[in-house]
Parts: C-alpha cells; sequence; structure tokens
C-alpha cells in the first residue's frame, strides 16, 4: 500500500465531509495529516527493525488516532471562533445601522 | 439533483445564520460559541509542555540501563499533577468542553506513558523520540486552539 496515496485519500475524505468550510480547514488538516504520516512511517520502520513488537505497533497505532483527535479538535475550535468572529461582526454592524 | 442539493444546503446555512441572528439579537448580546481567551491556560500548557520536552531530553542523554521509573518517577508525578491542575481550569471554564476534552486525552496518554515505563522499567531511544514528538504535536494543538480564542 502506497502511504501517500493513502493519505492523500485521507484527506480527500476528510474534506469532503467539512464541505463548505473546506478551504478554509485544509491547511491544518493538511498539516495535522501530514504530521501524523511520519509518525506512522517513523512506526512501520521501527516495526521493520525490530525496534517495536506487534503489540507494541498496535498500541502506538492507537495513541496515533488519540493524538490526530486532539489536532481534530484545534480545528473545531477554530471553526467554532471563526463563525463566532463573523456573526458578531455581522450583528455589530447591523445595530450600528439601525442606531444611525 | 446536485444543484437542488446545492440549493438545499444554502438554505440549511441562510437558516442556520437566520436563527443565530434572531438570538442574538433578542439576548441583546454577543454570541459566544467557544469560551474567551485565557492567557493563564496559554501559559501553563507552554510551562507543562517545557517540563515533557525537558524529560524526555533528560532521558535521551542517559544510558538504557539508568533510564529506570525510580529514577523517573518523580518527574511523573510533577508532570500529572500540572496537567490535573490545567484541567481542573479548563473544567471551571464555560463552553470550553473542546479544550477540556483535549487535556482529558493528554493527561490519559501521560498516565499510560508512566505505566508503561514503570512496566518496563526502562524506554528505548525510539520511544523516547516518539514520545517527545508526540507530547510536541498534542501542546502545539492545545495552544493553537487556545490562541484561536482571542478576539
Amino acid at each position: 500500500m502506497n502511504i501517500n496515496d493513502l493519505y492523500k485519500q485521507m484527506l480527500d475524505t476528510a474534506l469532503n465531509v467539512v464541505g463548505d468550510e473546506a478551504q478554509q480547514m485544509s491547511g491544518p488538516l493538511q498539516k495535522a495529516l501530514n504530521a501524523q504520516k511520519t509518525s506512522i512511517e517513523a512506526l512501520a520502520q521501527a516495526k521493520l527493525n525490530g525496534e517495536i513488537n506487534e503489540d507494541e505497533f498496535t498500541a502506538e497505532l492507537e495513541r496515533e488516532k488519540a493524538i490526530l483527535e486532539v489536532e481534530l479538535i484545534t480545528l473545531e475550535i477554530i471553526a467554532k471562533a471563526t463563525v463566532q468572529k463573523a456573526i458578531n461582526a455581522a450583528m455589530s454592524c447591523l445595530t450600528s445601522a439601525l442606531a444611525r | 439533483m446536485r444543484r437542488s442539493n446545492m440549493v438545499k444546503s444554502w438554505l440549511k446555512v441562510l437558516v442556520v445564520i437566520g436563527s443565530l441572528l434572531i438570538l442574538s439579537m433578542a439576548s441583546g448580546c454577543a454570541l459566544q460559541m467557544v469560551s474567551n481567551f485565557d492567557r493563564q491556560t496559554e501559559q501553563q500548557i507552554m510551562d507543562v509542555a517545557k517540563k515533557v520536552d525537558r524529560f524526555y531530553v533528560l532521558l535521551s542523554e542517559l544510558p538504557k540501563e539508568k533510564r529506570t521509573f525510580h529514577f523517573s518517577q518523580s518527574t511523573y508525578l510533577n508532570i500529572e499533577v500540572e496537567l490535573s491542575a490545567l484541567l481542573m481550569r479548563q473544567k471551571v471554564r464555560e463552553l470550553n468542553e473542546l479544550t477540556t476534552k483535549q487535556v482529558e486525552i493528554t493527561q490519559n496518554l501521560w498516565l499510560q506513558d508512566k505505566q508503561q515505563h514503570q512496566q518496563a522499567n526502562s524506554i528505548s531511544d525510539f520511544l523516547i523520540k516518539t514520545r517527545k514528538q508526540q507530547y510536541q504535536r498534542l501542546f502545539l494543538a492545545m495552544i493553537r486552539g487556545e490562541q484561536a480564542k482571542q478576539q
């Protein structure tokens, strides 16, 4: 399996799910997936070199999932904060216009 | 078909924005979806990140046979306490479930690492390097999340 193709597919799938916000989220999401890709490649190499066994490899993959979750939560915070700022800016504009 | 789906999506977005605007106007205050930026949280994350990094650098400089759990026990405990304090601060902040979840995951991973070190009573060069990079990713994600809340 080509790990580069796999990650490109993962990124495309994730971006399809986030839909309209895809453009804004694609940079940070790509960074998070790239960091994970580097880690997974290092893990696969360590398994080949005998530095970790099958059980340790599986446990490390579980850890990677948890780390990616933390990174994706950051994207959720960024998205919510962006919507909050946009709505408040729009409301502030509306309030000013109505007060005139 | 595709066009009709697009129209439906736009309608959904408009309904959500409209509802938010009405709610916002009705309450007469700014819309709040995430907690306010907290400088102390940002500093606490940076402090604990530095301690974790220092811990793994220190371990990497020791020969393998000296990387015992006994040698590392007090550092594990100190960092565990710092993460608990960070978690407590997040729990008392309103609209802060997401950052709280991030700290909870990090704390669980730290406790797992402590247990793993205790069982093996040593830690390999590979694991030191991996852990150092993983915690950098975790703390960086938390710092970026906190900074995104700045107005």
